[in-house]
């Protein structure tokens, strides 16, 4: 489905992609983890086309996405942005429908169609009673949901999203991923994550990648990749890995201290 | 009430007021009846019918077409730059239009050159060519930041501003038609000069009217907007364009009149929200009429005497503006 080859990426001297290579199926969450600075932003902006000036290729069923004009990138591939600025004065209903931009004439005419798929999509993030309120007055978790709608009203096969539970407390996390996951299953789309919280990616992740200094340090399921070594070369910290009591999940528990 | 059109039912009806208001009041009084069956070529008194067709009209049009100009263009650049302080200068299209309207009054130019009026002919294009030069510093390679072109059209603005200046101090014969040209005062009027602004108003407004939903995406900054499926470069070179063509033929007939760029897109944000696709010709319609209601005011306060419509605008339109802005201040409308 998305296939990232040799892909790097760097600020004049900065380097801060260093040939990845990794390659995602249909209907899979891939995580994306990392300490801060590793990369993962950097790595979700490139696959979303605002960062033009990387090496390498992305390609999507075969398709390089430098090849793809910015209409037709924002039909394979949707963003849930890492901190969104959103303006305050707009509605849940007006935001959502932004999500349509791909589809909409050039006389920008939304059509009966393109408000049923903003409808389904706010019903899908269970957030279609917010549909008139504009989002000042949202919650931070409320405009998370509303976010991921207009992703979704994008109708792309494959979703980017940056640290969409940074914000979000604990409960909000928790629903935001399952809903994230949800969502995958139902509309069998291939989600990219770049997350902070270890043991989130090892509950909501199918696979996961662990960028180091921009590196691939590893990439497999969650097993494979959060062990207690490769972690703790990783972030520079020991911890220990434990059988998560109630899933089949490896459990990351930080040591307290060096 | 279908509650999409009520707002174009409100403006249109305000538009409607300022229009009749504006042939009506003035060193004579002509009756709105007399107005219709005027405008309708039913027989009306040779001076009425004079001052109808050759004085008022005309008047009232052009100050109406100047009007939506400025606001329509204002409500633009306000989405484009995302910035409530934005208004149809911001980028040059004044400082630019000063200069070249008092360039063209000093060095004594005729009247006409090659068949054009000198005046609003050198206005025209020294603002689109200092909206032109403000775009070129603004630019980088991939894409046009909208905070290099507030910088660069403030530094820009700045630098034709104080030539206009320097030229008005180092001479002295129309030191006073200049000032008037740089305060507003329209008086350029005629039907020929309607004729020149109209096809540059119907590109401008066209265009204008159908970013709304680009103007809409670029309120989320720009990385959003890519991502959703903007082309965001295009679509700010085609809102400057059309705002910069829009805003330099007003300039260059009714020189620059200040406020009502500003004030009338937030009015109309402050009533009916944030969608571009809706302020945009709402300010269009209602620009039109501000400016009507502010020129009647600068024709009577101090009749015979005319003052710069400018002047009212700013006199009349700043408290009107803080009222508003008091009345809306629990609404979240920017």
């Amino acid at each position: 489905m998305l296939k990232i080859q040799n892909v790097s990426f760097g600020y004049n001297t900065h380097q801060v992609l260093r040939n990845i290579n990794f390659e995602t199926q249909k209907g899979e969450i891939l995580g994306v983890l990392g300490p801060n600075g590793s990369g993962k932003s950097t790595l979700i902006r490139c696959i979303s086309g605002i960062l033009p000036g990387f090496s390498g290729t992305i390609s999507i069923n075969g398709q390089s996405t430098a090849t793809l004009n910015t209409v037709k990138r924002a039909r394979w591939i949707s963003v849930v942005p890492q901190n969104a600025s959103l303006p305050s004065a707009f509605t849940a209903m007006e935001t959502v429908l932004l999500g349509r931009t791909p589809y909409i004439n050039f006389l920008g005419q939304i059509s009966q169609l393109d408000r049923e798929i903003a409808c389904s999509a706010l019903e899908q993030v269970d957030a279609l009673e917010l549909s008139e309120r504009v989002i000042g007055e949202l919650s931070g978790g409320e405009k998370q949901r509303v976010i991921l709608a207009r992703a979704l009203a994008q109708s792309a096969p494959i979703m980017l999203l940056d640290e969409p539970t940074s914000s979000l407390d604990l409960q909000h996390q928790m629903k935001l991923l399952s809903l994230v996951k949800k969502l995958a299953k139902e509309n069998s789309l291939t989600v990219v994550i770049a997350l902070h919280d270890l043991n989130l990616a090892a509950r909501f992740a199918d696979r996961i990648a662990l960028l180091v200094n921009g590196e691939l340090k590893a990439l497999g399921t969650p097993w494979q990749v959060l062990k207690a070594d490769i972690l703790a070369e990783a972030y520079s910290w020991p911890v220990k890995v434990i059988d998560h009591p109630f899933f089949d999940t490896p459990l990351i528990l930080p040591e307290s201290v060096l | 009430m279908n509650k999409k059109f009520f707002p174009y039912l409100w403006v249109t009806f305000f538009l409607i007021a300022a229009i009749i208001s504006s042939i009506a009041i003035g060193s004579v009084f002509i009756s709105p009846l007399e107005i219709l069956r005027g405008l309708f070529g039913k027989a009306i008194t040779s001076s009425d019918a004079t001052i109808l067709w050759s004085i008022r009209l005309p008047r009232t049009i052009l100050l109406a077409l100047v009007g939506s100009a400025l606001a329509g263009s204002g409500a633009a650049y306000q989405g484009l730059f995302r910035n409530p302080l934005a208004d149809p200068y911001l980028i040059g299209v004044a400082s630019g239009g000063g200069l070249g309207a008092v360039f063209a009054m000093f060095i004594n130019w005729p009247y006409t050159f090659l068949g054009l009026l000198a005046v609003p002919a050198t206005a025209f294009v020294a603002s689109l060519g200092t909206v032109f030069l403000v775009y070129l510093f603004a630019q980088t390679r991939s894409d046009i930041p909208t905070t290099n072109l507030i910088l660069a059209g403030v530094a820009v603005s700045s630098f034709t501003g104080a030539l206009t200046y320097f030229l008005m101090i180092t001479s002295t014969g129309e030191l006073r038609r200049a000032l008037n040209w740089l305060l507003g005062g329209v008086s350029l009027v005629s039907w020929s000069a309607i004729g020149a602004l109209l096809p540059y108003l119907a590109i401008g407004f066209g265009v204008l009217v159908i970013s709304g939903h680009a103007l809409n995406l670029l309120q989320f900054g720009d990385e959003q907007a890519t991502q959703m499926g903007l082309d965001t470069r295009k679509a700010k070179l085609i809102i400057i364009a059309a705002s910069s063509l829009v805003t330099a033929a007003a300039v260059s007939f009714a020189g620059i009149i200040g406020f009502v760029g500003l004030v009338v897109p937030h009015v109309v944000r402050i009533f009916w929200g944030a969608d571009y696709r809706r302020i945009i010709p709402l300010s269009i319609i209602g620009g039109a009429g501000a400016l009507l209601f502010a020129d009647i005011l600068a024709r009577v306060i101090l009749a015979p005497q005319e003052l710069p419509v400018g002047i009212v605008t700013s006199l009349a339109g700043a408290p009107f503006f803080l009222w508003v802005l008091r009345k809306g201040r629990n609404l979240k409308y920017w």
